[in-house]
């Protein structure tokens, strides 16, 4: 439970736009004391309501004439990418930029991670320069864990995808666009179609989606998809038939190019001949299907592009906008929970 | 005369199969007298031994001292210091320094920094093959002539499977062993944990159990070939205990061993992604657990190793996929060991102190690992129920790299002796 006194901190430290709904955050059962977003597996059923509502109530700013509100103005976030990424590290910035924060990217090109940087001194650097919130990339599983144990409580630290682990919120941007077409996801089927064994969109999925009662089933040849993932309870398929008979949902993955010379498919042409999506295989999913890809689409491979842009399917675009929609809420729930409530996560 | 006098121990000494209170004379670097009560005139020095154990010297047979090539992790002075404060009176670093021990001058090089730094004696490990190229055999005579006490490439293994056949025959010759570090190296590339539930869960490169298991195979059939010598290092894997199981009741020529941390950790305990966590070969399943302890009760696993192996904070700030294998081990190896077999009784005080004495001089052929009259004075004296809480930082090794800061422990070395010389008292 909160104090009165945390709920008028909450309020008074920032100046709240008269048209925006903000009456979310005030409401009695609120209880926010996340600092970091680090993966899905921890997230609590409230939690993710709480980041869906806020992120609706944030969805029309962008769509102004005058696309900023000052939820945010003073603080300063940090995208620190270690890995090339232009979609997500852009969807964050704008996230920040639409709600007044100040915002700057820190690449590894331009830093001196790659000098043999510790962690502990990228930490330091963070606070120093004063950082409320860092967005985290990196190409190894694990990093944003342990870059989280040497950040103050006054930082908080979103994982912007680390190897194959997790990528947290794209799972939540997943989950809202999922929400925004179908309402209740109760039972309802999803098939996840790819490289599942080194996709974090995959896992940062799975777990979020087991919490809201989806019906998961996972799909790929045994190389990218072994046996053993039923024991985190979800179906496994490497047959796409299967995966996507009845579905209501399919989410497609980007395939790595590089699996083919490390032998793990022998071509591209056989891997789209058996997994790859168009309008004669989604015939066998349920008629009002949506599929959707976290992008960049390897149109041709994974998925037709034909069927990508049929709006009749395709939810892709809406990924695009609610991704920044997500990130804003995200960003202002992190924000505003270290700053009035310095807890870990 | 410095007469050391060790009065009112438990005097344990498996080779001769000894456990009972006995009072220990110690004159000129040798043990001169054993009996229940001995005068403690003329003893210069005496050590109250009241409930403690008196013991071999533990022997190590696997470590890393990084000397010479990389003080920055470690050097002959510093690592034999905290061996000693471990309790190990002797120990046996592998080959692959920069450079490798290959040659006479270079394990001559290691013996004589020893001399004028170390605490403890040093077994050197040869390399197989020069420069750890797998093209070469080593010059196996000279190094054993200059103390080599054993040949390994660990650290890798040797792929070059006509190579390790030949070694294993020419080290016939020299009644020596070779020493295995049984992986294969296209299976487990990339990894960083054990693959299994939680590799997949967490998103991270797994390093297969059959990466093993394979390795101790073949390498089994070569030592049934050439009726050569094998001892395995640092063995992981259920697989891979049944394989040396199977190889001890035909007969062959194989011993093993197991380090502390596949007993006390799992694959589970990755998911913190902390590099203290990563060591090859990796932490394994709770199966894999169950099988090396059982491996060690029955005899198949002959050894407890430490795999002290340090890096610097640097290197294991890293993320586990970058930071290098391996954590330190000398000082936290014995309570690791006592948790796991003694504490719970599946182990009596003859039968453990053996893994860690007796077995590891026979497995290399060294005179050590007894302490009758008339042997070296190699004693530990320790402490198997002393509650202490280890703490890194105060560790004597120039690395931090240990999964196991703040553990808290029962048992530790009280007094490390060395040719008759305590070099180490905690």
């Amino acid at each position: 439970m909160k104090t009165q006194k945390e709920n008028k901190l909450f309020t008074e430290n920032i100046t709240q736009p008269e048209d925006i709904d903000f009456e979310i955050l005030k409401r009695k059962d609120f209880n926010w004391s996340r600092k970091n977003l680090l993966t899905t597996r921890d997230l609590l059923e409230e939690e993710i309501d709480l980041i869906l509502d806020t992120a609706k109530s944030f969805s029309e700013i962008p769509t102004r004439a005058v696309k900023k509100v000052p939820a945010l103005r003073g603080k300063v976030i940090i995208n620190l990418f270690y890995e090339n990424s232009t979609r997500t590290r852009s969807s964050f910035e704008l996230a920040g930029k639409y709600l007044s924060a100040d915002i700057t990217n820190f690449s590894v090109s331009t830093s001196s991670i790659k000098k043999g940087e510790t962690l502990q001194d990228t930490a330091q650097s963070l606070l120093q320069m004063g950082a409320d919130a860092v967005i985290i990339r990196h190409p190894h599983s694990g990093i944003p864990f342990q870059l989280a144990e040497f950040l103050p409580n006054s930082i908080s630290l979103i994982n912007a995808g680390d190897g194959s682990n997790e990528h947290p919120t794209q799972a939540l941007l997943d989950l809202y666009t999922m929400k925004e077409a179908f309402g209740s996801l109760e039972k309802k089927k999803i098939a996840i179609v790819g490289d599942i064994l080194h996709s974090r969109v995959a896992r940062s999925n799975i777990w979020l989606l087991q919490k809201l009662g989806l019906d998961i089933h996972l799909c790929g040849p045994p190389t990218l998809l072994p046996k053993s993932f039923v024991d985190y309870g979800v179906n496994v398929h490497w047959s796409l038939k299967d995966a996507i008979s009845n579905a209501d949902i399919v989410m497609v993955l980007r395939l790595q190019m590089e699996r083919q010379n490390k032998g793990l498919i022998p071509s591209l042409d056989e891997y789209h001949r058996l997994f790859g999506l168009d309008h004669e295989k989604i015939k066998l999913a349920k008629k009002d299907v949506k599929v959707l890809h976290p992008g960049p689409m390897n149109r041709g491979v994974e998925i037709t592009s034909n069927l990508a842009d049929d709006p009749k399917y395709s939810l892709i675009n809406r990924q695009v906008s609610n991704g920044v929609a997500v990130r804003m809420a995200l960003l202002y729930l992190l924000i505003f929970a270290s700053f009035i409530k310095p807890q870990t996560s | 005369m410095a007469k050391l006098l060790i009065k009112s121990g438990r005097y344990i000494n498996p080779k001769t199969n000894t456990d009972e209170n006995l009072d220990v004379l110690v004159s000129d670097g040798k043990i001169v007298e054993l009996k229940k009560e001995i005068n403690s005139n003329g003893a210069t020095q005496i050590i109250d031994a009241k409930n403690l154990w008196v013991v071999p010297g533990l022997i190590d047979i696997h470590c890393h001292l990084r000397d010479p090539g990389q003080p920055e992790k470690e050097t002959i002075e510093t690592g034999t210091r905290a061996a000693a404060s471990g309790g190990f009176t002797s120990i046996c670093p592998m080959a692959n320094t920069i450079p490798p021990v290959d040659t006479a001058a270079l394990v001559e090089y290691v013996n004589k920094t020893n001399q004028k730094f170390g605490s403890v004696n040093i077994f050197q490990i040869a390399a197989v093959s020069k420069g750890l190229m797998q093209e070469e055999l080593s010059p196996f005579e000279e190094l054993k002539g200059a103390g080599a006490v054993g040949f390994s490439d660990d650290g890798k293994p040797i792929e070059n499977l006509k190579l390790l056949r030949h070694a294993l025959e020419y080290a016939q010759m020299l009644d020596a062993n070779i020493i295995s570090h049984a992986e294969d190296s296209r299976l487990c590339c990339g990894g960083a944990v054990h693959e299994g539930h939680w590799s997949i869960k967490l998103g991270i490169p797994g390093i297969p159990s059959s990466s093993e298991a394979v390795c101790v195979a073949r390498e089994i059939e070569l030592v049934r070939q050439t009726k050569g010598k094998i001892h395995f290092a640092h063995i992981s894997t259920k697989e891979a205990v049944e394989l040396i199981r199977k190889a001890k009741a035909d007969g062959l020529n194989v011993t093993a061993e197991v380090t502390p941390h596949h007993l006390v950790l799992t694959d589970e305990d990755v998911q913190d992604f902390n590099p203290n966590k990563k060591m090859n070969p990796p932490l394994r399943s709770k199966e894999d657990q169950i099988a090396l302890i059982k491996g060690v009760l029955d005899g198949t696993l002959d050894t407890f190793a430490t795999d002290h192996a340090p890096h610097t904070f640097e290197e294991k700030s890293r993320s586990i996929l970058e930071a290098p294998f391996g954590i330190i081990g000398f000082e936290t190896a014995l309570p690791l060991y006592l948790e796991v077999f003694y504490h719970t009784k599946k182990l009596s005080p003859l039968d453990f102190v053996k893994k860690l004495t007796v077995n590891p001089a026979s497995v290399l052929g060294i005179k050590r690992g007894s302490i009758s009259v008339g042997d070296v004075a190699d004693i530990t004296i320790l402490n198997p129920n002393l509650d202490w809480t280890y703490d890194v930082s105060s560790s004597f090794s120039k690395s931090r790299n240990s999964p196991f800061h703040m553990r808290h422990m029962k048992g530790k070395a009280a007094y490390t002796i060395v040719n008759g010389h305590v070099v180490s008292k905690n």
